[in-house]
């Protein structure tokens, strides 16, 4: 179950956020809200951005394989390629609203630990939605690769099938927005 | 299991194996009116390049050798886990192993047309490589071993085959194994050794693909005993344990014939195939027809295994793929020597990979 | 060549036994090259026989082989063959045919090779010399066809050299019937002809000197 790149990655996120939460819990005091708003707003970048960086770089291998054999499929794997890149983007996204909620470009942080938690786990729905998706969205590309490569004309359904595992990144985005925006008591 | 690594060789994979023959391909090579023209559909293909360097039409073993050894060194040089590759590889070394023991025993040089050139090790390299052995020591090992280098899994297989070679010297002193004897105790060290190989590496579809493979072989010997009345003892030392179908269970079974070996594969995988041997073999029909079928259960399989899109699977079944098609190759051309007529040779056809 | 003969009652007698005795071995012998030719001929026609069904088998045999041999890979083959199934030996006893010595052979299998008796019970069953894994049942009855023919192979050879022999007696019986029938048959006769001839003169010459001797005492 735990094995190959999506199982070990998984494994790499879920330990990085279990670290975090026990950070939180047993240290939340002496940390403070601040601490830990800004520790939810890093995984959230931190843990998408794991599920980018491998899905892209292992896709971008593959194009690499199939592009040495057939230069001129270049242009139909590289929108392969870059679909497991969002969810990074989305992970930077998150993290910067929180950060404009929490007013840390406005000068003094000053949240209690309640509010920090609050905005903890407002981020986590786009960190760990972002992280999945993006392993397993670099499968389905993967696979798409194949169509590209073998029946050259039909790369594009690969695209589509790959891109249907966006909708889950796209939906963990709008969740941690929502929160951030309404739910966090700030 | 790091299947991450093989992104970039399946890849590559992907649009070489557009390259396969194609089943229309093979009827080409079929139809063509003599060995000549066979040789000669096959000149624009993957095979062109050692097809026409041949001096002789009825040389052309030696252009398929050749080209079943440039697949297998472009795709050992691809492998990131060139092991996976090399487990596969390691059967020519074996079969090698078996001609110098049976060298041995019949005090003659082995003869250079019996080696295989696709092993890990060129025959030569294989008779160093066991002179140690004969003293009690292991083989030398290179000086530099990168893990996850062609030379590490060359290694490994070194080391595979001077333990077989120990174990079966130690077993020839002790009582005068027969060729027989020889041969199977070879073949079920490699597939033991192939099959822990592949277990170890964590590729599920692998694993299954050689565990299958040691049930199919398994099933074609335990029929061809039983037509060869062969009795119950020899053959459960033949038998290749390892696979889905307990070898244990299969060799009480051949005990009570045909029926009991197909009773064996009931409920399993091959139970098909199981009870069509066994009718086959009781009805004394022959079993070429049969064996084909037997060999396209595995293309199947391994056909299986190329849907995944990363791992060492579509490489490993890109290679099966060429020797599958080389097999194909070597029933049309050789029919086409001996003047088999083409509805014989079409019906040894096994099922092409692409 | 002439037989000569000296021109007495004697030589004669002893001439004319000399025929009949001739007459007798020339009788003997023809029915010796009689009975020979039967025997040949019926040899001939089983050695015909059992060529056409050599023919056959090895035909079928061999196209076994081919089959095999394009399912195999060269190197399996020839490994798969590298080891002898087992030794055969060959008796050889003789037999008389009208005085002529044929040789007879079987093929005796030996041990625990290939060649061992399919019904003999022993424990240890015929074994193949090779291993099972790695060949095809193509290969398995190529090598059955083959060894089905090799004791037909060896009374093929038998029968072969039966007839060499055979035809190398009646070559040398019917050049002695010919030999007496039109040489020593005839001279012999020429030669008692001769005598005959020779003594009649002899008996006439005695006979004109009597009759001449008798006018000479009439006229006395």
């Amino acid at each position: 179950m735990f094995k190959g790149m999506v199982g070990s990655w998984t494994v790499v996120g879920i330990v990085l956020l279990a670290v975090c939460l026990v950070l939180g819990a047993f240290f939340g005091e002496v940390l403070g809200g601040n601490a830990l708003a800004l520790m939810g707003a890093g995984l959230a970048v931190v843990l998408s951005g794991i599920g980018s960086i491998v899905g892209v770089g292992v896709a971008g291998e593959k194009a690499a394989g199939i592009t040495a054999e057939e230069p001129e499929n270049f242009g139909r794997v590289l929108p392969l390629q870059a679909l497991p890149g969002t969810q990074g983007i989305y992970g930077f996204l998150v993290a910067f609203l929180a950060l404009i909620k929490m007013n840390a470009f406005g000068g003094v942080l000053t949240l209690t630990l309640e509010q920090g938690w609050q905005v903890f786990f407002a981020c986590l729905p786009a960190g760990l939605s972002g992280l999945m998706s993006a392993l397993y969205q670099a499968k389905v590309s993967l696979a798409g690769m194949d169509i590209a490569a073998q029946k050259p004309d039909e790369s594009g359904k690969g695209m589509i099938l790959s891109a249907m595992v966006e909708t889950y990144a796209v939906l963990g985005l709008l969740t941690s927005i929502l929160l951030i925006m309404f739910a966090v008591n700030i | 299991m790091r299947d991450y690594l093989w992104a970039s060789p399946v890849g590559r994979i992907r649009t070489i194996e557009k390259g396969l023959l194609t089943r229309s391909d093979l009827a080409k090579v079929l139809d063509a009116g003599n060995l000549e023209g066979a040789l000669m559909a096959l000149r624009d293909s993957f095979y062109g390049p050692y097809v026409s360097k041949l001096e002789h039409a009825d040389m052309f073993e030696v252009a398929l050798e050749e080209a079943v050894k440039a697949v297998h060194d472009k795709v050992m040089r691809l492998a990131p886990e060139p092991l996976i590759i090399a487990a596969y590889r390691a059967r020519y070394d074996f079969h090698n192993l078996k001609v110098l023991l049976k060298a041995e025993m019949l005090q003659v040089p082995a003869e250079e047309g019996g080696f295989s050139r696709l092993g890990n090790l060129t025959p030569e390299e294989l008779m160093e490589a066991l002179k140690p052995v004969r003293q009690g020591q292991a083989p030398v090992a290179p000086l530099e071993l990168e893990p996850d280098s062609i030379g590490e899994s060359a290694y490994k297989v070194t080391c595979e085959l001077a333990a077989v070679y120990a174990r079966v010297l130690a077993q020839a002193e002790i009582g005068q194994l027969s060729s027989f004897e020889v041969d199977g105790l070879i073949d079920k060290s490699y597939y033991t050794w192939a099959a822990s190989v592949y277990r170890k590496s964590g590729y599920d579809a692998l694993e299954e693909i050689i565990r299958s493979e040691i049930d199919i072989i398994n099933l074609k010997m335990a029929v061809r005993a039983n037509l060869l009345g062969i009795s119950s003892s020899d053959f459960g030392g033949i038998l290749i344990p390892g696979g889905n179908v307990d070898a244990a269970r299969l060799a009480e079974g051949y005990i009570r014939g045909y029926r009991g070996v197909a009773d064996v594969y009931k409920h399993a995988r091959l139970e098909h195939l199981a009870n069509r041997g066994v009718s086959q073999a009781q009805k004394g029909q022959p079993l070429t027809g049969w064996e084909r079928e037997c060999d396209n259960a595995m293309v199947k399989l391994v056909r299986q295994a190329r849907k995944i899109s990363l791992g060492p699977e579509p490489v490993f079944g890109y290679m099966f793929g060429r020797e599958v098609e080389v097999r194909n190759l070597r029933i049309i051309l050789s029919g086409k020597q001996s003047l088999i007529p083409e509805h014989e040779i079409s019906e040894r056809l096994r099922e092409s990979y692409a | 060549m002439k037989i000569r003969a000296n021109a007495t009652r004697q030589e004669l007698t002893r001439l004319k036994a000399r025929i009949r005795m001739a007459q007798r071995g020339h009788r003997l012998l023809k029915d010796k090259r009689d009975q020979l030719m039967r025997e040949f001929l019926s040899i001939v026609h089983e050695s015909r026989k059992l060529r056409q069904e050599i023919e056959e088998r090895l035909t079928a045999a061999y196209r076994s082989f081919s089959l095999a041999r394009a399912v195999l890979s060269p190197s399996v083959l020839e490994e798969a063959l590298m080891v002898p199934g087992g030794a055969g030996e060959i008796s050889v006893s003789y037999r008389h045919i009208m005085n002529v010595v044929v040789p007879e052979m079987e093929i005796q299998r030996r041990d625990d090779g290939e060649l061992q008796d399919r019904d003999g019970d022993e424990d240890k069953g015929m074994l193949p010399s090779y291993g099972l894994a790695s060949t095809s049942s193509d290969l398995d009855e190529a090598i059955a066809k083959f060894q089905g023919i090799l004791p037909l192979l060896v009374r093929l050879s038998h029968i072969e050299r039966t007839i060499h022999l055979l035809a190398d007696e009646i070559e040398k019986t019917r050049r002695r019937v010919n030999a007496l029938e039109h040489v020593l048959i005839p001279e012999l006769e020429q030669a008692v002809k001769d005598v005959e001839m020779r003594l009649e003169e002899i008996e006439r010459a005695n006979i004109s000197r009597l009759m001449k001797i008798k006018e000479i005492v009439r006229a006395h």
